[in-house]
């Protein structure tokens, strides 16, 4: 029994030996461990996968159980990054663009019938006088420089015309302009209520100076603004500082202090005499969808002479939007402006002023006319004009106007215009304000 | 400088100083009660709830008002001027309160500061883009559909983003917050069961809603939304589209449009003869009609106007 183990056993060595020592095997043996090894690092890979999510969920488990009040659990502390990323805030990585960017199109065709190519004989538009033009194409950058301020950024392009008398005779130039229209900084959070701003802006003075150009409720700047403050309005560059009155209704105080580079009314341009703003905004809620703003403004500072100027103005606004119709709104707005004006030769008191109704009766219609007389700061003259026109908007981006405005002269001759206006806005533009 | 200038510069330093001195006299009132600023009613009531009698709540917009489309007005900054707390829906609803916060001169409520409540945080969200966004899909929320307070279930999330905002701002105040949301939780649970009792027999009820301002209700009593009145958020419908939504409406034996009291009512009532239905509207907020002060009256509210209506025109 003992041999018949010892010779089976015997066979089943000499045949295990004949068989690992056999072709087959030397090729299909380095498979095997190959495929065992990468079975081996797979195993091994779900297991550190494994034990990572295990960890994760014991994390989470135990900040589960740290903030549980009777059974429910309590929110973590407010978040550090904002809850609504600005339009632009593109993944880079693991960085973010932290910034609101818009840009802006404003194109106008003008059409008009009786102007003079003369400098004060031109249309609304001089220079541009029946033709497609763009107004304004603005680019905007906003966003939040750190927990204290934010910063704004207006950079504007558009066509610029001008009528020089040469020889004898009146040129007609245009060109392409690139130029910064705001650039500045506010300081959000100042003690008692106050914020700052300083760098390159529009001062707050009357209603329509802070409105860029796209925004405006009709095509053109009212004439008063032009004639005082110049086409594109005012911009300065300065410090503006703003608090709140304690009254019981919403008051704000703000004064500015500037280079007065104006070249309208002002245009010294030094810091050591500057131009000084301040504006009283007063705000009353008559009812949930009606209001009333009522605006006090004035400014003085050096002219190109170097004597003074002053401009004063009231502003004021009412503005019935019924809040069961998102889309209607009705507002009726005037704004007037006083202008003493320091020469060496005499001194020059002038006036101007506006008046408009806009109504929004859908979603997409709205029409409104706006009434002006103005004269001029310096030279004598004056006009008045009436624009009736049409708004259609396809929707919050994208808006059309049609706007007719006779203006009569008694310093040159009656002018008949018709304007077509197209605004298009691709990416951030700000939430509607009164 | 010549002593002119320097005469006036004395001048506009006097000035300031007075202005000064003015701002100096502007102090936060030191009341028992904590100021809240909400961005809606909702929020509002469920501030309420929470804080009780220890909070005194004002809200920016009112019940009746499409949140889409707000006008900021300088009485917004005033309020948020004087709040210890801010609480706002997130996500894009309402965006305008970041620029209202920039402006409320108040760093107690800012961004991220102790006073300052995201109500979204930690709620599940319905319609979250998975595709790139583009205004060319109209105006589609980025983050997900932000109605989130008409399910009643999300109701415990808010509330304890609530209590959280109110723990931070008032830490002594701690435990009647938790007794008061404990008492809400309690009743929203039974107030729950009965709305859905009432809402059980018409469960899986097609219907057409205006616009999606109804995604979580509908998904939380078990309707189901078959199309929408506008063809994109916040795009009006063409004469087209209405044609193929009517032939769908028949198709499905749609019922009932539901739409909210601020959109235009022209379009779903010609949708409704055209394809033999009903207008239902239906306040979406608190506040949005009379009768409805608090959270509880808002679903009670829709609820026992969907009944009535799924009621009286029943599916054939």
């Amino acid at each position: 029994m003992r041999k018949l183990t010892w010779s089976a056993l015997c066979i089943v060595l000499v045949s295990l030996m004949l068989w690992t020592d056999s072709p087959g095997l030397a090729a299909t043996k380095p498979t095997e461990v190959e495929d065992l090894r990468q079975e081996l690092e797979r195993t091994q890979t779900q297991l550190k996968e494994l034990t990572t999510k295990m960890q994760e969920l014991q994390e989470r488990l135990q900040q589960v159980e740290a903030t549980k009040v009777d059974g429910e659990p309590v929110a973590p502390p407010p978040p550090e990054t904002p809850s609504r990323p600005a339009m632009l805030q593109v993944p880079l990585g693991q960085r973010q663009l932290l910034l609101d960017v818009g840009i802006t199109g404003d194109f106008v065709a003008a059409f008009v019938e009786g102007e003079e190519k003369t400098p004060r004989g031109a249309g609304t538009f001089p220079g541009r006088e029946n033709r497609v033009f763009p107004q304004e194409v603005e680019l905007a950058i906003t966003g939040r420089v750190d927990p204290y301020a934010r910063a704004d950024f207006f950079f504007e392009f558009a066509e610029e015309g001008e009528i020089e008398a040469t020889n004898g005779s009146f040129e007609v130039g245009r060109q392409l302009e690139v130029g910064i229209d705001e650039a500045y900084v506010t300081l959000l959070q100042l003690p008692l209520g106050l914020q700052a701003r300083g760098g390159q802006m529009r001062p707050k003075f009357g209603r329509l100076n802070v409105v860029h150009q796209h925004d405006l409720p009709q095509v053109d700047r009212p004439n008063v603004l032009v004639n005082f403050l110049g086409e594109e309005g005012e911009s300065e560059v300065g410090a503006e500082l703003s608090g709140l009155l304690p009254t019981p209704f919403f008051q704000e105080l703000s004064i500015g202090v500037y280079n007065g580079d104006n070249e309208v009314s002002f245009g010294k341009g030094e810091i050591t005499d500057p131009l000084v703003t301040a504006y009283l905004r007063n705000f009353f809620e008559l009812s949930d969808a009606s209001a009333l703003q009522v605006g006090l403004s004035g400014q003085t500072g050096p002219n190109e002479q170097d004597r003074r100027t002053v401009l004063a103005g009231l502003d004021l606004t009412y503005k019935w939007t019924p809040l069961e119709q998102p889309y209607t709104a009705l507002t009726l707005q005037g704004e007037g402006l006083y202008s003493h004006h320091e020469t060496k030769a005499d001194d020059k008191d002038r006036f101007g002023a506006y008046i408009f109704g806009d109504y929004r009766f859908s979603r997409r219609w709205g029409v409104g006319t706006r009434v002006d007389w103005s004269e001029f700061p310096i030279v004598s003259g004056r006009e008045w004009a009436v624009g009736p026109y049409l708004n259609f908007w396809l929707s919050d981006f994208l808006r059309f106007r049609l706007e007719y405005k006779h203006t009569d002269r008694n310093f040159a001759g009656n002018l008949d215009e018709v304007f077509l206006q197209t605004v298009f806005t691709l990416g951030h533009h700000p939430p509607h304000e009164f | 400088m010549h002593q002119k200038e320097w005469k006036r510069c004395r001048v506009g330093f006097c000035v300031l100083s007075t202005l000064l001195a003015l701002f100096l006299c502007v102090g936060h009132a030191q009341a028992g009660k904590i100021r809240v600023v909400t961005t809606t009613t909702d929020l509002k009531a469920l501030v309420e709830a929470v804080g009780g009698e220890d909070v005194e709540v004002v809200s920016l917009t009112k019940g009746y008002q499409d949140l889409h489309n707000v006008m900021i007005k300088p009485s917004h900054i005033r309020k948020l001027f004087r709040a210890d707390l801010f609480v706002r829906v997130g996500l894009d609803l309402d965006f305008w309160g970041d620029r209202l916060l920039d402006n409320s001169r108040n760093s107690r409520i800012a961004l991220g500061a102790p006073g300052y409540v995201d109500a979204s945080r930690g709620v599940p969200l319905h319609e979250v883009p998975t595709a790139p966004v583009s205004r060319a899909a109209g105006d589609i929320h980025i983050f997900g559909n932000p109605h989130y307070w008409l399910d009643p279930e999300n109701a415990k999330t808010i509330t304890a983003n609530i209590l959280a905002g109110l723990e931070r701002v008032a830490p002594e105040r701690s435990g009647t917050f938790r007794k008061n949301r404990k008492q809400f939780l309690a009743d929203l649970d039974n107030a729950m069961n009965t709305w859905r009792k009432r809402m059980e027999p018409y469960r899986g009820t097609k219907v057409v809603t205006y616009h999606r301002t109804w995604s979580y209700f509908v998904r939380s009593f078990g309707l189901d939304v078959v199309g929408y009145v506008e063809p994109k958020p916040g795009v009006p419908p063409s004469a087209a589209y209405l044609r193929g939504l009517i032939d769908k409406m028949k198709d499905d034996n749609v019922r009932l449009i539901i739409v909210a009291p601020y959109f235009d009512r022209k379009m779903p009532q010609f949708l409704a003869q055209e394809a033999r239905a009903k207008v239902l509207v239906l306040p979406p907020s608190v506040e949005g009609v009379s009768d409805v002060q608090t959270y509880f009256d808002l679903f009670n509210y829709i609820v026992a106007s969907l009944v009535e209506a799924m009621r009286q025109s029943p599916v054939s």
